[in-house]
C-alpha cells in the first residue's frame, strides 16, 4: 500500500527497530504506514531514517529518536510527544529488548490483546493463567483527558509463571497504561521485591493496516536471569499470542457497535475503542462493516 | 437444475466427536463440529466476542468453546459460558451465527443460505441406499471443471480389477444436482456405483467427497474402498497436472 492519508497515525513517534537494529554496515530496511524508509548509522554516529521508492533510493530525511532502546521515528509535522517513563531512570531496574515478532494483523489488534486479561489462561496456559482460574475480576478503565491516555487500574489475576524471575504462582497486580493507538505498557506485580512494579512494554511497528511487528522490552528488578532469558520468556509469551492474532476475522479492527460482543472483563478494550474512536483513526481500522468474514487485504 | 444455498461440507466419517473442521466456501467460512452426543453442527467460523476462529477452537462436551477466551456455545449458536464471569449467566444476545446441518446418509449437507429454503429433494433421496464413505480430496480446479470431468469420467471398477478378464464395463453419468454426480459401472451383472459430493472452496478449488456403493462382504469392503481412494489420488494428479493427455486418459472418450 501507499503511505497513509491518517492524519493522526502520521502525527505519532512509531518503532521502527532497537537502536542496534541499524548499523553502519547494515541499515534496518522496513516499512511504516505503507511508506518504505531506510535507517542507517551514520558517520555522526546518530541514527539517519529516510523515505525510499522503490528503487531503494533515499528521499526525505525523518525525525529521529533514540530513546528506550528503540529507534522511533514521525512521518507527520506536528506530532504529539513521544511516551515519558520515569521508571526508567529509577535505581535497580534493568532494560532488556526483546526484539520484534512480526503480525500479519492489525496493530490495533496486537494492542488490544495486550490490555487483555480474559486469554491468559487459555493462550498462555500455565503462564500467566489457567483454569479453573479464569475470572477477572471488576477493576477500572477510563480515558485520561488531562494526558490523553487510557488506563486500567485494580486489575488482577492469579498466574502460574508471572515472569521469568517467578518460582510459584502469585496473584499478579496489574495496571496498563495506553499512550498511543501504537504504545502501551504494562505495570504488574515484581515476583521478586515487595511492593515494587515490574514494566512490560508494547511498542508496535505499523507497516501496513494488516501488518506490522510488535517490538518490546521489559524493565524488571531481576538480579537473576540473564538478558537472554528474560527475552525468551517474552517471546514464548508473544508466539502463543500470533496464531491468535493472525485468525481473528476481520484482521482490521472492527469499531462499528455490535460487529464484536463484549463483556465485563473488556473494559480496557471498549475504552480503547472508544479512544480511537474520538481520534477518527482510520489506519487498521475496519472500514466496511459488511466485510467481517474475510482476511482480504 | 436450480441453484441451492445447500452444500456438502464433508463426510460423516471424518468428523469425529468432539472436534471442530474449517469449511470453506465461496465468500464464507464455517467450522463445522461435532458434540460428543454425536450430533453435527454447522457456525460462522468467527466468535461473536472477538472475532477469533471457531475451527482453531475446542469442543467440550456438547459446547464449542473459543480458544481465544474459552466461550462456550451450543448447538444453536447461544452462549453459555463466559469463563472470564464464571457466576454470570451470558446475556441472550450473545450469539454465533448457525447454519442448518443434517447429515444424511454418510454426508454432511448444509445450508450456507439465510433463505431458509428446505433441503433439495436430491439429498434427501440418498437415504437409504447403501454406500459407504471413502474419502474427501481437494482439488485445485473449479467446481465446473471438476463437474466436467467427473461426467465423462473412467472408472476402473473393483471387480474388472479383479478378475482380469477385461469384461466390458457401461458407464451410467448422473448430474443429480450442481453438486452430486453418481457415476454407475455396470460389468456383467454386477454394478458399482459411486456417489461423489462437490463442494466450491472459492473459484480455484474444489472438494469431493467420495461414497462407494457398498456391495461387497464386509471382508471386502475396505479394499474396495482403497481401490476407489487410489483412483481418487490419481483423478487429482491428473487434473492438476494441466497436461491434456493425461487428463484425456481419464475420459470416456479417450
Amino acid at each position: 500500500m501507499a503511505k497513509t492519508t491518517d492524519a493522526f497515525a502520521l502525527n505519532e513517534w512509531l518503532v521502527i527497530g532497537r537502536l542496534e537494529d541499524a548499523t553502519h554496515d547494515k541499515p534496518r530496511v522496513t516499512r511504516l504506514l505503507g511508506q518504505d524508509i531506510r535507517a542507517e548509522r551514520t558517520a555522526d554516529g546518530a541514527i539517519g531514517v529516510w523515505e525510499t521508492d522503490l528503487a531503494g533510493n533515499k528521499g526525505r530525511a525523518l525525525p529521529v529518536q533514540e530513546r528506550y532502546g528503540h529507534i522511533f521515528v514521525t512521518l507527520g509535522d506536528t506530532p504529539r510527544d513521544l511516551l515519558e517513563m520515569p521508571e526508567f531512570e529509577e535505581e535497580g531496574r534493568r532494560l532488556v529488548t526483546i526484539g520484534y515478532v512480526r503480525v500479519k494483523t492489525s496493530p490495533l489488534r496486537v494492542v488490544e490483546n495486550f490490555l487483555d486479561l480474559g486469554h491468559f489462561p487459555y493462550v498462555h496456559t500455565n503462564y500467566l493463567g489457567a483454569e479453573p482460574q479464569t475470572e477477572v475480576a471488576n477493576y477500572k478503565a477510563e480515558i485520561r483527558e488531562d494526558v490523553d491516555e487510557v488506563w486500567a487500574t485494580d486489575c488482577s489475576f492469579f498466574q502460574q509463571k508471572a515472569a521469568k524471575s517467578a518460582t510459584d504462582g502469585q496473584q499478579s497486580e496489574y495496571e496498563y497504561r495506553v499512550t498511543s493507538p501504537f504504545i502501551t505498557v504494562l505495570y504488574k506485580t515484581c515476583p521478586i521485591k515487595p511492593g515494587a512494579w515490574d514494566l512490560v512494554g508494547l511498542f508496535v511497528q505499523p507497516l501496513d493496516e494488516d501488518l506490522c511487528e510488535a517490538h518490546s522490552f521489559v524493565l524488571p528488578f531481576d538480579e537473576e536471569n540473564t538478558d537472554v532469558e528474560l527475552r525468551h520468556f517474552q517471546q514464548t509469551i508473544f508466539l502463543q499470542d500470533r496464531p491468535i492474532l493472525e485468525n481473528q476475522l476481520p484482521a482490521l479492527l472492527p469499531l462499528t457497535p455490535g460487529t464484536e460482543m463484549p463483556a465485563r472483563a473488556d473494559a480496557t478494550s471498549m475504552t480503547y475503542r472508544r479512544w480511537l474512536k474520538k481520534k477518527n483513526i482510520t489506519f487498521g481500522v475496519q472500514k466496511d462493516a459488511a466485510s467481517t468474514n474475510s482476511r482480504a487485504a | 437444475m436450480e441453484q441451492t444455498s445447500w452444500i456438502v461440507a464433508g463426510l460423516s466419517a471424518g468428523l469425529f466427536e468432539g472436534s471442530v473442521m474449517p469449511v470453506k466456501t465461496p465468500g464464507k467460512d464455517l467450522a463445522v463440529w461435532r458434540q460428543r452426543s454425536g450430533q453435527a453442527n454447522a457456525v460462522e467460523d468467527r466468535c461473536p466476542h472477538r472475532g477469533m476462529r471457531f475451527s482453531m477452537g475446542f469442543v467440550r462436551g456438547d459446547q464449542l468453546a473459543c480458544r481465544y477466551h474459552g466461550w462456550e456455545f451450543d448447538g444453536a449458536g447461544v452462549c453459555k459460558n463466559i469463563p472470564a464471569h464464571p457466576t454470570l449467566q451470558p446475556p441472550k444476545t450473545i450469539c454465533a451465527k448457525t447454519f442448518v446441518c443434517q447429515e444424511v446418509n454418510g454426508f454432511i449437507v448444509v445450508n450456507v443460505g439465510d433463505d431458509g429454503a428446505a433441503m433439495p429433494a436430491e439429498y434427501s433421496e440418498l437415504e437409504g441406499e447403501n454406500m459407504v464413505p471413502v474419502r474427501s480430496v481437494y482439488l485445485d480446479a473449479s467446481i465446473s471443471t471438476v463437474r466436467d470431468w467427473l461426467m465423462q469420467a473412467v472408472f476402473p471398477t473393483f471387480a474388472a480389477g479383479q478378475d482380469g478378464t477385461g469384461t466390458p464395463v457401461t458407464y451410467i453419468y448422473g448430474n443429480l444436482n450442481d453438486n452430486l454426480v453418481r457415476i454407475s459401472a455396470q460389468v456383467g451383472a454386477t454394478t458399482e456405483e459411486l456417489i461423489l459430493a462437490l463442494q466450491a472452496l472459492d473459484d480455484d478449488r474444489t472438494g469431493v467427497h467420495v461414497q462407494v456403493s457398498d456391495m461387497g462382504s464386509k471382508e471386502e469392503m475396505p479394499a474396495v474402498q482403497r481401490h476407489v481412494a487410489r483412483w481418487l489420488a490419481d483423478l487429482r494428479l491428473r487434473l492438476e497436472s494441466n497436461d491434456q493427455s493425461q487428463i484425456n486418459k481419464l475420459k470416456i472418450s479417450a
